[in-house]
Order: C-alpha cells, then structure tokens, then sequence
C-alpha cells in the first residue's frame, strides 16, 4: 500500500510540472487578421457575417467573429508563422476560404475587402457547412458541426469554446453575465432536467445546433429570462446512451452501477441500478443518472465518494424515469407533458460515535459528559411519483402524486458517563433499544392556474388570473421499539433503575389544504384610483387530523413478562383546522428611458388573520385540550429592479413578514417516559403560541457584459420571536434532566451572507473567482435550573474557490475554507468557541486524449476551546484510460484517502453545552474500476 | 425575428356604432393607376451618396430639462422639432440645429387645463389661420400651443361628440380625415377615409363591412395612414394588408401604385374575407409564414424615388423591408444596405439591425425635400467604437457629442435629402 500511495504522489507532481513546462513552451498568439465583406454583384456589404479561422494543419478551429456593422472583421489570438485558413460564410452566399499565414513581424494579416458571391440556386445536393456562431434575430445559434472537436466531445465542450458563455464551478450557465435559467433538449427537460445530463452525454455529432434566447416573464413582460435549447438533428431525435461498471477494492470496498436511457421525439425511458459501500447515496433515479453521465473530452474536476458523510453507507439502488410529451415540440402555452419515476433502495448503515459534552449548570458548575453509541441501521424504501402537465395560452393545469412505502429496523447502543467539577463520576447510563418501522405515505395534489393576461370575455371579472391548489397528504405510520436503560448514579444510589419498555406506536395524519387566489379584484371596482392597485384576495385553509396511539408494557422482573404500561399507554387524537384568509394591496410603478434604462418599483402589503383551532381528544384527562389561537399577521414588501443597458442590472428588494407558531400536545402535556433519564419530558399547560416577526432584504448586481462576467448578491434575515417556546431544563447533581417548555420573549436571530463570482478569459484559458462569506448571529433564551439564561452565539462561514482550465488539458480547482463558531452564555460567564479550516486543491490533467490523471487534498483543522487541535488531510487520486474509438471504455484505478487520516469531527455548541467528538467515516481505500458507456444516437430507421 | 405584438392593432370595441350598408361610398379612382412589379430580395445596396445628397446628424441637446427616451412622433413646425416620447408622456421643442427650446410636459398642460393632473399621449398638427399649432387632448379641452409652448387656444371638448382634429392632416386647400364617422339616425357608417376640399366633404372612401368591427377581427396596421411628403395638396394614404399607394387630393382619392410581389410572398386572396381569420388567426397565420408580405407602410415619394416598406413578419439579418425604387430607370434600393461613406461621415444613416427605432418607425417625416429619422446615442457610441480606431473627421456637432456626451444622451436626428435623380 505504501508503494501505491508513494507512485501516486510521484506521478501527480510528474504532470503537474509537465503541463506548467508545456505551458511555458506554447508560443504566445498575438497575431490577427482583418479584412472587409462586400457582395459587388447587389452592392451590400455583409454584417454579421461569421469569420472562422482554422489550423490548416489538423482542421482545428483557432477563432472566430461575426463582421461589425461596417461588414468589418478583426479576429485576434492567432498564431503566427504557420499556415492558417479563413472561411467567411453569411446567408444566402457561397462560404469563402483562403489559405494564409500571418506574418511574424508584421503579427497582422490584412484580406482588404472580400467580394463574396451570391448563392444563385439552392440545390440539394450543395455542401452546407455553418460558422461556428450566427445571430438568428434577437437569438444566438451555436454549431457544433463548426467545432472540429475530437469525435468523443459531447455538448459540454462546444459550450466551453463558446465566447460570452461561461459555465461555472457550481453548476451555473451564464451568458454575458445573465445566468441561464433553463436548459431544454427539443424545447423539452430532458432527463429529470438538471443540465448536467444533456451537456455530458448527448454527443456533438447529435446536434443540429444550441440556440440562447430570452423568454419573456409571464407575470412581467418587461423582464425575460434566458433559456437554451439544444436542437437535436431531424433524424437523431432518438438515442440511446447508459453505462455498465464495476470496481473492486481493498477491504472489500465495492461499488457498482448500470443504466441504460432511451428517448425519442416524444418519449424518454431511463432505467437504472446501483449498489455500493463507498458512501456513494442517492435520493431518487435521477440522483443516480447524474453520477454516471458519461462526460465528454475536457478535463473535469469531478469529486469521489463522500468522505465527509456520517457512518459507512452501503445503498442498493434501482429506477426507473418515464415521460411523454404529447406534442413534439412543445412551448410554454402549449404543453401536455405525462411523467412517471419509481426508485426502490435498500441501504445498510453502522456508525459509530464518541462524545463529549460539557454543560453549564450554575456560575461554576459544569457537568462533563461522556457517551459512545453504536448505530446500525437497515431500511427499505420505495417511492413512486407521477406528474401530468397541460399549459394552454391561457391556463396551466397539473396534478401530480406520490406513494412512498418503506420500513427501517435500527439498533442503537449507547453508554454514557458523567463527571462533575470535580471529575468524579456521578453518573452512568448504559440503553439498547432496537426499533422497526414501516411506513406509507400518499401525497396528491392539483393546481390550475389562469394566466394573468387572459382578458377572455367569457370570464366573469373577479376570476380572472385566478389560481387553485389542492394537496392532500396521508401518512400511516407504525414504530415499535424495545428500549433498556440501566441507569446508576453514584450520588444517590436509591434512583437507580433498570427499565426494559417496548412501544408500539402507530400514527395516522391526513391534511387537506386548499388555496384560492383571484388577484383581479380591482376589475370589480369602479371607484377611480383604485383601479391601478392590484388588489387580491387569497385564501388558505388547512383540516388535519393527527391519531397517535401509544402500547408500552414494561418487563416485570419477578414474572419475567412483558405487562401494559396504562400510564404511558395512550390514545391521543389531533384536530386541527387553520384558516388564514388574506387581502393583499400591490402597487407597480416603473420608470423608462429607452435605450437608457427600465426602473421598476414594487410595493406590496397583506392584511393576514391566522385562525386555528387545535382540539385533542384522548383518553388521559388531562390531554383533552381544545384551544382557539386567532393572530393578526401583517406582511410588506418592497422590491426594485434598475437595468441600466449596456452596463448592469441590479436587483434589490425588502420585506417584513410575521407568522405564529402554537403550541404541540407533546410540549403542552405529554407523557412523561421515566427511561428518558436525561430528557424527562414534563407538560406546560399555560404555553401560548410564539410569534415571529422577520425581516428579509436581498441584493444582486450582474454585469451586463459580453466578457468576463461579474456578478454578486448578498442577503440576510433579521428575525424577533415574542414567547418563543423554549427548554426549561432542571439538571440534577447526577446530571438527570426534567425539561419543560416555557415562553420567553427576546429571541433574536441575524443572517447574513454575499456570494461575489468573476470570470476572466485569457486566450484557451478560464479563471473563474467564487466567494462565498455568511454570518450567523442568535441571542436565545433557555431556563437552567430555575435560572433564565441567554446565550449568544455566533458563526461564520468563508469560502474561496479559484478554478482554472486550460482547453482542454487541464482543470484546476482551490478552494480555501474557514468557519468559527463561538457562543456565550451570559447568567454564567462561559464562552465555547470552535474554528474549522479546510484547504483544497484538486486537479484533472489529460495527459493524452485517452488517459487522464485526477487527485485533491485536502487539508483539514479543527481547533476548539477545551480540546487539543485535529489536523489531518484526505488525498485521493485517480488515474483514468479510455479504449475503443468512441471511449466507451474506462478503466479507472483510484486511491483514496492515501494518507489514511479521514476524520469525521463532532463539533457544536448548544445554549449552555459545548459538544465534540469523533464518528465512523468512510478510511482509506484503493479500487480498480471498469466501466463500459453503451452509446447509440439516431436509431435505425429513425 | 417575429415582430413584437405592439404593432397589432384592434380595430374593434366600437360596440356603440350600428353599421348600415346604405350610407353612400365614394370609389378611389384607378385610372392612371402604375403597376410595380417587385421583389424585395433582389432589391440592390449601394453608398450613402448613390441615393442621398445631403446627410446631416443632428444631436438633440441632453440637459436635465431636456431629457427624453425616444422619438415616437416628429413633426417640423416652424423649422423647429417637435416630437413626442411616450417613456415620458411629454412634447419636446428643439431647434434646427438640436438646441432645446421648449416642451409641454403635465406642468404646463395643468396649468393650461386648469388643476386638473394633466399628460398626453401624443399630439397633432392642426391648422389655425393658416398657421400649424401643435394640438393636445386633454380630459376636457383641446389645447393648441405655439411652438414656444404658449397656449393658442383652448376648446371644450363635448362629452358626447368624438373630436376628429388628431384623425385630420391638412392640405393647403381643405383635409382628409381618417375613421370617418357619418352619423345617422338610425345607423352610423364608419369609413377608413373622407377627402375635404375647404371644409366641404367631396368623398368617402372604404366603409366598413357591417361585421368588420363586431367579430374582434385583428389587423396588422403598423406604417399604415397618411403620410405627407411636401406636395401641395397630395397625400399618400396606406390601408393594412393592402398591395396599393393611394393618393389623396382635396377632391378625390386615386390609386397611385399597385405593386405586385412574387406568388409565395403574396398574402392568400381570402385574407381579409370576413369571418375567415377570426381572433388572431392572422397575425399567427403570418408568425408562421415569415416571408410574406403583409403589406405596404411608410411612403414618401421624393422626385423619381419612391420610398416604402414591404412589411414582413422575418426581421432577420437578410430580411430587404425598408426599399426605394426609382420610378425613372426601375431600380430597387435596400436602404438597411447602404453602405456608410464620407457623406455619412462613415456613420450608418438609420439603426436598421443595431437598434429598433427605424424598424419600429422608418422615416419619421418628410420636410422641404428632407427625410428624417433617428436613432439613440447608445447606438451611435457602439458603432464609432466599431470603426476600429480608423480616424474620421467629424462635423463639429458630432465631435463635441463624441467628446462631451455619452451613451445616456438624446438620440439623434438624422437629416437625409435625396439626390435628384
């Protein structure tokens, strides 16, 4: 093994150095050449006209440009001294080309002007070849038949080499600095619709050409968004691509997948299946197809299994996506869209955790806590989801649904020790309890929605633009439980105990919710000056039904038989019924000037009274409760946009909000369970509901510029809860706790964060700059032992990631991280703070167009009051090579965690506790992998 | 590129009127009718110079007073501009050479209203005593102002009788009115136009059929209406989906040209049949067939050179809508193909594919043998910066802007006067 870690260090630093050698090698291109289009024959002279220039050597395209409005062209970033070949084309004329070579102390080539010829007849038979890029209107076309790239490139890299397109680090698509909100396949999502899945697999060859558009905003026809449809060739509207892999590795460390997707004009099929025990974990199909896209010949930093998860994961999964789109080519008026996609996984899960805590409990008293547990964990869980989607030009309608069965048996050990001042042991816990639970949940829910212009006649004016929602939401529930507590004290010997309890306890909640919206109020009133206010009226009304049941019976240790618990022993049923009826006052103002500027002002206010009525019925006394909480929650808003053309566009907006939260019957009187020994759980009749009362503001700026695009937004919350409902804990000497819940008023809350991103473009290289900075702030109260406490804490987060790629040899990604935390409780004078930095650098060099060396450290401390530094740093590399003439082979070989020091650190503060410690995480491992990416595109016949 | 829905007009709602077929119609004379046989693809580019022998930019004055968005309407009255911008819902006075006079914003028509929150939608020309005055509906009043802003006069308007004064366009000796409306006592007739000679009605032309309005038919009506074009007693009038230039006189109206197109750009004969396009069929039936020609707008007629649009739903880069042809030798221009020289001070004469406002508006007015457009600074700043660094000699108005302004500034006025022949 430590041959294997020693070869991968060597060989990274090898082509590290290799690429910043070659770097230096490659002459500078600072050659250009110029000219002017004219047709002599019609006498115009050509505008966006393309200019491509290509390396007569191996037919690669070096640069391109549209002509000006003189019909001129300058291309820069040209070699010089080797042989070059222009090609201007334009609509309707004959492509132009001629051979030329820049001259290397002039550095400039100058064609003069070009007489272009008219296309007189348009045969069949005429070779067409596209630019690279033309404008089409107000809409950018890119051709990838232009790219000249390797035969394996897929969309992903045509849209690298793509001049005022930058895709950036997290995902994120933006064009001339406005980011592209969606991404379609044939006006379609394809997929599931994360764009990652049609830019890393659909081939070049597949695309007629990718078309950057705006869509104008339904709501504001003023403002647009921009979208990109990828435009299959007419016959290669159908495919087939997926992939079959396996690897095995040291200590039986596995993993492997297959998926196989089919799609056609209409329809898309995707089936696939996965199993691991590398921490590798999906939520649903579509998680799973995005891990194994195939990805095309640039070098990408793509990230391994998560060594920061909690526990080994060992997931095996399967699914299946199915949509139909019933038109072909469908637009946003005109969709009628049917999709379906069931997920089935069974996930094993161990974890094993060690944990200290310190907890103040006076001026100078502090309990130290000890507790190592042990989790195991089996689940099985099946979710099944289908959508129907009908937009018409003056409706949309959906209805979708959801089953969701499942069940999970876990066992839990854990042993706990606690210590006072004087690091005496006062206490000890030692509790199994295995659990099993099974599960059903139905979600159904319907929506129809009339568009905001219909101005149909038809259409009595108070429903206009209206909107309806229904969701209904069921869930069945059954947990069983067999919980043993051995609880000693060392203070008091007389309450010690030994429980052995086993729970059965099923639930049932079923919600309905139904919301009304008609926004054109205002069309009913006659009264001048009222008809520029946008008046609605909303209602929500929520009808739930919550039936707990609770079995528990104790082991009599004389007869050595389980016999019922009456005390915790219930039937409890929850009715609740919330009603909050809304009228909402919009006003719009906007200001123009045309070719200068659009200005857009917003003010919005809503009058919202919350009504609810909780009733619980049950068969202890005591939890008979019904209560009627009525609250008048005031909301306000005020939001701005300024376009200034040519230059930016900024976005602010403010707004003020108050909601309630009520009281549960779990904190207002519940059952108190005596083998909880450190969270006793008591009642509080007298809690009133919690209001919160908030205040949000958010700020963005994007450059509206066609080169090295910046762009920032920055944001936070500000929020004051009057009688929050907080823990009142009582900590005895032998740290047992009761706790209660309590109102207290003053809690306050503050979030801020900014997110600055810059691009730059220096000939074949990209620089992108992220950074990424938050401050949390709460002041929150909580009761220990009779005595109010508040406690501020703090934390901050900052992240800083430069990524670097160079064509499409090498990607290079740092990324430096610090958080601190600190929280400080007043009544006591105690102060926990804890720093976690991270530095990471990864690399994705591509040695030939077949081979491809991967690696990222990352290096790791975790400083905390109280504790001694953690340092330790993950390192894993890869080394990839790919055979056959379409790739479709991959041998991969990867080390991970070469250094073997993956931690996974437990580290937070509470109200009045510090907590650190240690868990099971994914070690070092070594694995050989091969996978096979079956590809088909345009089927037989089609 | 689909041309936005702005232009569509609703020629309906006029619920109120009852339409009789019996009310008399006059018959545009077609006599001396010239057929022009054209097809705008093969129409030819050329220099500036070739069809122009005058071009002069004229930056209008930027001061805070001053401050506009675009030119909707420009009118010359005195040798002044007088234009409209909606961004501001104000009329706007400079002189010949650009320099802000005056304008009459919502101060000066309260003021002239009376307390009333005054601001309009545009304004007309009108003749009093032989003199144009710059006329505006308010609420209440008709207002006519001198082109110092000074209120001339100031009319009642009456609840109940539609003002015709923004449908008029005066000759020297009487006007013709668009939307003509004869009241009747038991019907009223609407008629597209009424040729005046003095003050005295000599024809009604085109009423409307009894179901035009009632069907919520849709027209596309953008470059239609009358157009001046400095000849005495004659103006052009354009019809919406309608192949032929009409002419009015004080006494008559002709039709002047009658242009063919080839077949497959030509609208379908049932086109205008009542009932057959209902709703928007039509303007969805040309967002799918972009290369028909839908019909004729913005004609001027200087000379030989007879200006038109051949409007078309595909606006793309090779799309020839703006056209001149010379009625002498035959020859068909593209004026978006024109091709900057030393007279235009290597500048582009309309914004044509860099801008919007000569497709969404053409030429603006035609004076005293001059064409007029304009385009905004943003445009102009792009294209100098297109030059390349090439050094050309301004005019001096044009080297102060480019030295002192930026892309916030006015647009621009561009004077074009065409050559003889």
């Amino acid at each position: 093994m430590r041959t294997l870690t020693l070869f991968f260090s060597i060989s990274f630093l090898f082509l590290v150095n290799i690429h910043f050698a070659e770097a230096q090698k490659k002459p500078t291109q600072p050659g250009s050449v110029k000219g002017a289009l004219k047709d002599t024959v019609q006498k115009y002279i050509l505008r966006t006209a393309t200019i491509s220039v290509y390396n007569v050597k191996d037919s690669s395209l070096i640069n391109y440009q549209l002509s000006n409005a003189y019909a001129e062209f300058n291309v820069p970033n040209l070699p010089v001294g080797i042989p070059l070949k222009l090609e201007v084309s334009h609509t309707g004329y004959t492509i132009f080309e001629k051979k030329f070579t820049i001259p290397a102390d002039a550095k400039t080539y100058d064609f003069k002007t070009i007489y272009m010829k008219p296309q007189n007849i348009t045969l069949k038979d005429v070779e067409i070849r596209v630019p690279p890029i033309t404008m089409n209107g107000d809409t950018l076309e890119i051709n990838p038949a232009a790219f000249k790239l390797d035969s394996n490139a897929v969309i992903e890299d045509v849209l690298r080499r793509t001049p005022g397109l930058e895709l950036w680090g997290d995902g994120v698509i933006t064009f001339n600095g406005r980011a592209i909100k969606n991404v379609y396949v044939d006006g379609k999502q394809f997929f599931g619709g994360d764009p990652k899945v049609a830019l890393q697999n659909l081939p070049n060859q597949v695309i007629q050409k990718v078309q950057v558009y705006r869509e104008p905003n339904e709501k504001n026809l003023r403002d647009s968004t921009l979208t990109m449809n990828i435009k299959l060739k007419k016959n290669k509207k159908s495919g087939m691509f997926g992939k079959t892999g396996g690897g095995y590795g040291t200590d039986d460390r596995y993993e492997t997948d297959a998926s196989i997707n089919i799609y056609n004009a209409k329809m898309q099929i995707g089936i696939v299946a996965a199993s691991n025990n590398v921490n590798k974990t999906a939520e649903n199909a579509n998680d799973l197809l995005e891990s194994s896209t195939y990805k095309g010949v640039g070098a990408n930093i793509d990230y391994q299994s998560d060594f920061r998860a909690n526990g080994i994961n060992q997931p095996t999964a399967a699914g299946v996506n199915f949509k139909y789109d019933f038109f072909e080519d469908p637009k946003w008026d005109k969709t009628n869209t049917l999709t379906a996609d069931y997920f089935v996984q069974r996930q094993l899960y161990k974890n094993n955790t060690d944990n200290q805590t310190i907890t103040t409990i006076g001026d100078a008293d502090k309990i130290y806590n000890t507790s190592q547990n042990k989790n195991e964990q089996t689940s099985n869980d099946q979710k099944f989801n289908a959508r129907y989607l009908l937009n018409t030009d003056h409706s949309s309608f959906n209805i979708s649904s959801s089953y969701n069965p499942g069940n999970r048996v876990s066992s839990n050990r854990s042993l706990s020790n606690s210590f006072n001042n004087e690091n005496s042991l006062v206490s000890a816990n030692g509790s199994t309890s295995n659990e099993r639970s099974t599960y059903k949940y139905l979600n159904f829910s319907m929506n129809y929605n009339q568009r905001n212009y219909n101005y149909n006649s038809k259409i009595f004016p108070l429903f206009r633009g209206m909107s309806v929602q229904y969701d209904f939401n069921l869930s069945d529930r059954l947990d069983e439980n067999n919980n043993i507590s051995d609880f000693k004290s060392f203070v008091n010997p007389s309450t010690n105990r030994l429980i052995d309890r086993r729970y059965q306890n099923p639930v049932n909640d079923m919600t309905h919710k139904i919301r009304i919206e008609l926004p054109s109020i205002s069309n009913l009133i006659r009264k001048n000056g009222l008809q520029n206010l946008n008046i609605a009226l909303i209602n929500n009304l929520k009808l739930n039904t919550n039936k707990n049941q609770n079995n528990v019976s104790d082991l009599d240790s004389l007869t050595g038989a389980f016999r019922g618990n009456s005390y915790l022993s219930n039937n409890l049923k929850t009715d609740l019924i919330e009603e909050l009826p809304e009228l909402r006052i919009q006003k719009s103002f906007y200001k123009q000037l045309s070719n200068r500027f659009y200005q857009n002002l917003s003010i919005s206010a809503s009058a919202i009274q919350n009504v609810t009525n909780q009733n619980t019925t049950s068969i202890k006394d005591f939890q008979n409760i019904n209560k009627t909480y009525s609250r008048f929650l005031p909301s306000a808003s005020i939001s701005a946009q300024d376009n200034q053309y040519g230059a930016y566009y900024r976005s602010a907006s403010i707004s003020y909000s108050t909601s309630m939260q009520i009281p549960e019957i779990w904190q207002l009187a519940p059952l108190t369970d005596s083998t909880q020994v450190y969270n006793l759980r008591r009642g509080n009749l007298n809690l009133k509901e919690a209001t919160t009362q908030s205040i949000s503001f958010n700020f963005n700026h994007n450059d509206n510029k066609t080169k090295n695009a910046f762009n920032m937004g920055l944001g936070g919350n500000f929020a004051f809860i009057k009688n929050a409902i907080v823990d009142s804990i009582i900590i005895d000497a032998q740290n047992r706790r009761e706790v209660y819940n309590v109102n207290i008023s003053g809690q306050k809350s503050l979030n801020v964060y900014a997110n600055i991103n810059k691009a730059i473009t220096i000939s074949g290289a990209q620089l992108q700059f992220r950074l990424n900075t938050g401050l949390n702030s709460l002041k929150s109260p909580s009761v220990t032992n009779g005595a109010i406490n508040f406690s501020r804490s703090i934390s901050n987060y900052n992240n800083l990631t430069i990524y670097y790629s160079f064509k499409d040899k090498l990607a290079l990604e740092a990324k430096t991280s610090m958080s601190f935390s600190k929280s400080k409780q007043l009544l006591f004078n105690t102060q926990y703070t804890s720093q976690t930095y991270s530095n990471m650098l990864s690399t994705s060099y591509n040695v030939t167009k077949k081979l491809n060396f991967s690696s990222n450290i990352t290096l790791n401390k975790n400083t905390s009051s109280n504790n001694e530094d953690i340092n330790f740093a993950i390192w894993n590399a890869s080394a990839i090579y790919r055979l056959l003439k379409g790739n479709n082979v991959e041998i991969k070989i990867s080390a991970l965690d070469l250094l073997h020091q993956n931690t996974q650190i437990i580290n937070y503060t509470n109200s009045n506790s510090l907590t650190t410690g240690t868990q099971t995480v994914l070690q070092q491992y070594f694995m050989a992998t091969l996978s096979y990416y079956p590809r088909l595109f345009g089927l037989a016949g089609k | 590129m689909i041309k936005p829905f702005y232009y569509l007009i609703l020629f309906g709602l006029l619920s109120s009127f009852l339409f009789g077929a019996s009310a008399q119609q006059s018959y545009p004379d077609s006599s001396r009718t010239v057929v022009l046989r054209i097809d705008p693809a093969s129409a030819k580019g050329g220099a500036v110079s070739d069809v122009f022998s005058e071009v002069e930019f004229i930056p209008l004055e930027t001061t805070k007073e001053s401050l506009f968005g675009y030119i909707l309407h420009l009118e010359i009255i005195d040798d002044c501009f007088v234009l409209y911008d909606a961004d501001t819902k104000a009329v706007y006075i400079f002189e010949q050479n650009g320099k802000f006079k005056t304008k009459i914003d919502s101060k000066v028509l309260k003021a002239a209203n009376g307390k009333k929150y005054e601001y309009t939608q545009g304004f007309a020309v009108s003749r009093l005593d032989g003199k144009n005055l710059i006329t505006i509906e308010t609420d209440k009043n008709m207002l006519y102002f001198d082109t110092n802003a000074k209120l001339i006069k100031k009319t009642a308007l009456k609840s109940n009788k539609i003002n015709g004064e923004y449908l008029k366009t005066y000759f020297n000796s009487g006007y013709v009115q668009t939307n003509y409306i004869q009241i009747n006592k038991k019907d009223s007739t609407i008629f597209d136009l009424a040729t005046f000679n003095q003050n005295k009605i000599t024809g009604k032309y085109f009423p409307a059929a009894k179901d035009k309005y009632l069907n919520g038919d849709s027209y596309i009506a953008d470059g239609c209406g009358i157009f001046d074009f400095d000849a005495v007693d004659k103006l052009f009038f354009l019809r919406p989906h309608d192949y032929h230039i009409y002419l009015a006189t004080p006494d008559k109206l002709l039709v002047a040209y009658k242009f063919i197109f080839p077949l497959n750009k030509m609208l379908p004969a049932d086109f205008l049949t009542p009932g057959k396009y209902k709703g928007f069929a039509r303007m969805e039936y040309l967002a799918h067939n972009g290369e028909i020609i839908y019909g004729l707008g913005n004609s001027f007629l200087a000379g030989n050179k007879l200006f038109f649009t051949a409007k078309q739903m595909n606006t793309g880069t090779d799309a020839k809508s703006a056209l001149m042809y010379n009625l002498k030798n035959g020859d068909l221009t593209s004026i978006a193909d024109l091709q900057p020289d030393a007279l235009s001070q290597f500048l582009p004469i309309t914004d044509d594919k860099l801008g919007n406002d000569f497709e969404q508006r053409n030429f603006l007015v035609f004076y005293k043998g001059n064409m007029y457009t304009s385009y905004s600074s943003l445009t102009l700043f792009n294209v100098k910066e297109q030059r390349n660094g090439k050094k050309t000699k301004y005019n001096a108005a044009l080297t102060k802007l480019f030295k002192e302004g930026s892309i916030n500034d006015n647009p621009i006025i561009i004077r074009l006067k065409p050559t003889k022949n």
